[in-house]
């Protein structure tokens, strides 16, 4: 019985994490036209624009799920601010408790702000990585050695991913407002919090330029192959087209 | 000998008379033809110039694309704060 349970439940995680996977993964042309070695240029472009599609749902749904938590997040930082005004005002000066405050709000705005922006240039690198991939299929479906690009496209994926969910964790941090101590003390305190943030941002700023520099990576391994812009899906005898997934 | 000037002189006349005229209506002629406003020569519309585009996934709109992809100078964007913390 409790053999049973066990199996059942680990069942039940496997296929959780293969759910979880399967939304998460970009999905691949090259990998959708593996087994077709002859392919008509409309079933290409309609396996293209499906991939596309699949892309863009993905995406619209890891954005509103940072949407949602940001929802969730702003009445969590809405009472921090209140903390940090009843500590303010029990040692601080009106003056600078004023720009302590709007210190804290420009910390929470900016970390908004520069997420936003990074999964903006994650999407156009996911885009450009597209375009990589039918390139570099059309390259294969004409025989050509494509080995070196499919690597390095398989690297700017892996890249964009690990930026993407290093963007999602920075897009969700709430921060706590400075530790206040004295009045004295207030610059070095809150300069803690700012420097918190910068070298969080750093870090995801980073893992998005690796993300760039794969993808242009697999452009220079892609431009490599002679001739490379002439080559198109093959004609083939076929007419029929199959219903892609 | 006198008379015979005279018929000379008296033939000429005409003939000088009707280069006079000729060449007075030469003169309008080519006035009137110059005066006419002369339609101006159309020249043919210029062929639209075949833009090339190159296709989406040519490694030139590739590299093109990606040049465009920049990254927000992070330094810059924390301005603002640095310039508050500067002021308590």
């Amino acid at each position: 019985m409790k053999k049973a349970v066990f199996a059942l439940i680990s069942v039940a995680i496997l296929g959780g994490w293969i759910v979880a996977f399967a939304q998460t993964t970009t999905p691949r042309l090259l990998e959708r036209i593996k087994e077709r070695p002859r392919i008509s240029t409309q079933e290409f472009q309609q396996n293209r624009e499906e991939i596309q599609r699949q892309i863009e749902q993905i995406r619209a749904e890891y954005r509103k799920q940072i949407q949602e938590k940001r929802e969730e997040m702003k009445a969590k930082i809405e009472a921090l601010k209140e903390q940090l005004k009843t500590k303010l005002r029990e040692r601080i000066s009106e003056r600078k408790r004023a720009i302590v405050e709007r210190i804290y709000d420009r910390i929470n705005a900016l970390n908004e702000r520069m997420t936003d922006h990074y999964m903006d240039v994650l999407d156009h690198l996911e885009k450009v990585l597209e375009r990589i991939e039918s390139r570099t299929a059309k390259a294969e479906l004409n025989g050509r050695d494509v080995s070196k690009v499919k690597e390095a496209i398989e690297k700017a994926h892996e890249a964009i991913e690990k930026a993407r969910e290093a963007v999602k964790a920075q897009a969700e941090k709430v921060y706590q407002p400075p530790e206040i101590t004295t009045e004295e003390k207030l610059k070095l305190d809150v300069g803690k919090l700012r420097q918190q943030l910068h070298d969080d941002l750093k870090a995801v700023e980073k893992l998005v330029k690796d993300a760039r520099d794969a993808v242009r990576q697999a452009a220079v391994a892609l431009a490599q192959i002679p001739k490379v812009d002439e080559l198109e899906v093959p004609t083939t005898t076929e007419t029929t087209t199959q219903p892609t997934q | 000998m006198e008379q015979k000037t005279e018929t000379k002189k008296s033939s000429i006349v005409p003939i000088v008379l009707a280069i006079v005229v000729i060449v007075v209506l030469a003169g309008v002629w080519y006035w009137a033809r110059k005066s006419i406003v002369r339609p101006v020569p159309t020249s043919p519309p210029p062929k639209p110039v075949e833009k090339v585009t190159p296709k989406e996934d040519s490694t030139a709109a590739i590299n093109q694309e990606l040049e465009g992809i920049g990254i927000l100078d992070l330094e810059g964007e924390f301005k603002e704060i640095d310039q508050d913390l500067n002021s308590l």
